[in-house]
């Protein structure tokens, strides 16, 4: 696939995965939580896309999921781009197969959500029981690893077509 | 391909978490208005289309899920409704015999009750964003009088919560039980402070003067003084009895309302304003 289609096609995905965060997954949940989609698809984006390009996707995904919600503007795209970048640092070691992907992706959405808790505590913007801060924290990046698991071997042929993947 | 010329990777990372810094300082600053304000409007207005029509795709399907997920507790709430519903008749007899009561002193006294028919539109709620965040997403903005500060009901006629942002298509509400501001209420004849457990259910009602124990089942609601909502709007009970330390009480209070099982809500144009245009849209209901 052409490089400059990729952007695109994650663009896309980025846009899908917004829709149906904030409509299925605002009413489907588990135990009151919901997998975070839009940094899913960000971190996957990392695998198939140039290190600038990954880093804007999951700025600009993160200041538009920013905007839809009550949240102050900046605070999602903060904690995607730092996701983002440890995603690039770390990937060669996940890029191994869906499994692998699935409990990477798991782990940079735990990361995603400490840092959303932290830089939101600090800015006034979120302020958790540590009980509620705790559950969020285990139950997020569990079912972000189960929703990866579906959604790697599609996102990989999706942006990577004439490459045979896992 | 990820072989690259030259590695722009940190710098570019940098230059993002800065900007992202400086926005989210702008917004916080400015409260939601100025440029980032008008940023906010903007994208919500550009997806709200896109939002209802996914919605109108997954909300089949979210019902199903929903459905299967309410089955055990279904008949369990049809008893406790049925129990509400008793109690609920007993004090209608009751409220129905002061009315005729308030009838004869009115006409004793010649006065007339200053009720004030405020305009309330309904919407629907098309979404959430996340784990971490209770607002919601309802159908009507701008162009159907919703206004940021108006306060939101559900189907009972309790307080939900209020607007925050609102444009052409929708609207964004904060609900109590997540809002950092707290809400001036009464119970009995007491006004006190509700104010959210961010991350919990739950409220805790403060009255710092003359404060007397207030019991189990106590109904807590809007207060006159309240700048932001109209007086005695339903808002939730009082959990467990609570005595006075001092001259303060402190109480926990569950809210009547649970925003994450509305599907749609009425929103009451609050403080009273010039009524919209009945061109711009089909938001008049005159309501109580």
């Amino acid at each position: 696939m052409k490089d400059g289609r990729r952007p695109l096609l994650v663009a896309l995905a980025v846009g899908a995965a917004l829709l149906l965060q904030v409509t299925l997954f605002g009413r489907v949940r588990v135990a009151g939580i919901a997998p975070d989609l839009v940094v899913l698809v960000a971190i996957l984006a990392t695998l198939r896309l140039r290190n600038e390009t990954a880093l804007l996707v999951a700025f600009g995904a993160g200041l538009v999921f920013d905007a839809l919600s009550a949240t102050a503007v900046g605070l999602r795209a903060l904690s995607y781009t730092l996701v983002v970048y440890v995603a690039i640092r770390t990937r060669d070691r996940a890029d191994a197969g869906p499994f692998s992907v699935a409990v990477w992706v798991g782990l940079l959405s735990l990361l995603g959500a400490v840092l959303f808790l932290v830089i939101g505590t600090i800015f006034g913007q979120v302020g958790l029981e540590p009980e509620q801060a705790m559950r969020r924290l285990l139950v997020l990046p569990v079912l972000n690893t189960a929703v990866a698991m579906l959604l790697t071997p599609l996102v990989a042929r999706l942006l990577e077509p004439d490459r045979r993947v896992w | 391909m990820r072989e690259q010329s030259v590695d722009r990777t940190v710098p570019v990372a940098v230059t993002l978490v800065v900007l992202a810094l400086v926005v989210m300082t702008f917004d916080v600053r400015a409260d939601g208005r100025g440029v980032v304000g008008t940023f906010r409007s903007g994208v919500n207005q550009v997806l709200a289309p896109f939002q209802a029509a996914a919605s109108a795709v997954v909300d089949p399907l979210a019902d199903l899920v929903d459905g299967i997920g309410d089955l055990a507790g279904l008949r369990a709430e049809n008893q406790a409704l049925r129990a509400r519903l008793a109690a609920a008749q007993a004090e209608l007899a009751s409220v129905e015999d002061q009315l005729e009561r308030l009838e004869v002193l009115e006409a004793l006294l010649d006065l007339e009750l200053d009720l004030t028919e405020l305009t309330v539109t309904h919407a629907n709620v098309i979404g959430r964003t996340d784990s971490f965040d209770l607002s919601f997403r309802i159908d009507k903005g701008e162009e159907s009088g919703v206004l940021a500060g108006h306060p939101v009901l559900d189907q009972n006629g309790y307080l939900v919560g209020r607007v925050v942002e609102s444009w052409r298509g929708g609207a964004i509400v904060v609900p109590l039980i997540g809002d950092r501001n707290a809400v001036t209420v009464g119970v009995g004849d007491q006004t006190g402070t509700l104010s959210a457990v961010i991350g919990s259910d739950e409220m805790v009602l403060e009255v710092f003067e003359t404060a007397r124990p207030v019991r189990a089942g106590d109904q807590v609601v809007t207060s006159p003084f309240s700048a932001v909502f109209p007086p005695s709007i339903p808002v939730g009970e009082i959990i467990e009895d609570a005595e006075p330390e001092g001259q303060a009480l402190t109480a926990r209070v569950r809210p009547y309302s649970d925003p994450t099982r509305l599907r749609a809500v009425a929103v009451v144009a609050w403080p009273i304003e010039p009524a919209v245009p009945a061109a711009e849209g089909e938001a008049g209901n005159p309501g109580g």
